[in-house]
């Protein structure tokens, strides 16, 4: 039974501290409960922004819960890194929030993340924690650069080359990710949203969004903390290919009318000619009647 | 194994089957386990990519013998298993496979 539990305490010990490998976060080990959640990257994005470090243990997000004040005010807190005891009511006392009872509104994660300034419309609607997850997302870029974070290269990911380096004396692997003409470096313990969470397999696929924050973790270098990476080409790119096929079709469309109309004009021009003919014909035959 | 889906996945269940090893699948890590009255052996990993991109291997991270810490030059030494592309690219569907890691079974994906 010693044996069990020693192994046990080693285990936990060796999850808290490894760094063998990243441990890329996906949303398939961050939580427990996102399988039927369209919500995915969007609560990976407020995670990586650190709004959930505050949250139970129990490594779940309950995507579909209303989102309540005090959690709002958690959130809150943990963006902001607030310090001592009670921070939640601290969030209340700052006036970022109003109170911590009952559910929260549209309105009020409008007034704790952004002064009110957003110009929304279902204000005095209640949400919930995935709808938050997807507010925070779609407003959210002033939010990534306060927490610290600058935005880092897209594209699609060239090569990744995996290098051995030494962090406070322990051997880890780094991910250097090249992305069109620039390498970005993984950080130990990113937060992923893509189909794997082994770098190497992301080799053709597209880095939709990559933030990038100083790490001690990683020797103090800037590394990327978030990605959103797609299998398909981003939206963007299919609709500029788009718009260059509609393009293309067009200027065919063009140079078919200019065919047919040039078509036209040949047939026009034969005819003249024919016309002008027959008239030569007319003229001469009665030239030639009057003379005899 | 073929799923109704159309998808293929590797169960731990069937591997547990056919080893002498416990194996888990999560999420995060593998963990393989091999008890022994004289001994407990513990392993944890991750299936990743190997460099020529042809292949994934089990590759282990840590290790424990009763507790105490394997060392990582035999670690590098055990492969658990490896599984070829190539030979993946025989299943139906399947033309740029790579595998992902879920709880309980490992996932064949193909982009």
């Amino acid at each position: 039974m010693w044996k069990k539990i020693v192994s046990i305490c080693a285990v936990l010990f060796i999850l808290i501290t490894s760094q063998a490998h990243a441990h890329v976060m996906n949303a398939d080990n961050a939580y427990n409960d996102l399988n039927y959640t369209e919500a995915k990257g969007e609560i990976l994005f407020i995670t990586a922004l650190g709004m959930t470090n505050s949250q139970d243990e129990t490594a779940t997000f309950r995507p579909n819960d209303s989102l309540a004040m005090e959690e709002l005010a958690e959130f809150v807190a943990a963006y902001y890194h607030l310090e001592g005891e009670n921070t939640v009511q601290q969030v209340v006392e700052k006036g970022w929030i109003s109170s911590l009872k009952g559910n929260a509104t549209f309105a009020d994660v409008n007034e704790a993340f952004f002064a009110g300034e957003l110009a929304i419309e279902n204000g005095s609607e209640s949400l919930t924690r995935e709808a938050f997850a997807m507010f925070i997302s779609e407003h959210g870029s002033s939010l990534i650069e306060e927490a610290g974070f600058t935005e880092g290269p897209v594209g699609q990911v060239e090569a990744v080359e995996q290098k051995e380096i030494s962090v406070d004396g322990k051997d880890t692997h780094q991910y250097h990710i090249q992305i069109g003409d620039e390498t970005i470096i993984l950080a130990a313990h990113p937060y992923v949203d893509a189909p794997s969470v082994d770098p190497t397999v992301w080799e053709g696929m597209y880095v939709t969004t990559s933030l990038l924050m100083e790490d001690p973790h990683d020797n103090g270098e800037e590394v990327a903390q978030f990605l959103s990476i797609s299998e398909d080409p981003p939206v963007q790119e299919q609709v500029v290919e788009e718009e260059t096929s509609s393009i293309d079709e067009e200027s065919k469309k063009e140079t078919a009318e200019v065919v047919e109309e040039e078509k036209g004009n040949h047939y026009a021009n034969w005819l003249f000619i024919g016309l002008v003919v027959v008239v030569v014909f007319i003229v001469v035959g009665l030239y030639m009647k009057k003379r005899n | 194994m073929a799923q109704p889906d159309g998808t293929y996945r590797l169960s731990g269940e069937w591997l547990n089957t056919e080893s002498d090893l416990s194996y888990y699948f999560r999420a995060d890590h593998v963990y393989m386990v091999y008890e022994r009255p004289e001994g407990h052996v513990i392993l944890i990993g991750q299936v990743l990519q190997n460099k020529d991109g042809q292949s994934a291997s089990l590759i282990l991270e840590e290790g424990f013998y009763n507790g105490f810490f394997l060392p990582k030059e035999l670690l590098e030494e055990l492969i658990p298993f490896t599984l070829s592309y190539e030979t993946l690219k025989n299943l139906d569907g399947v033309e740029q496979p790579y595998l992902t890691q879920k709880d309980g079974y490992l996932q064949l994906q193909t982009k």
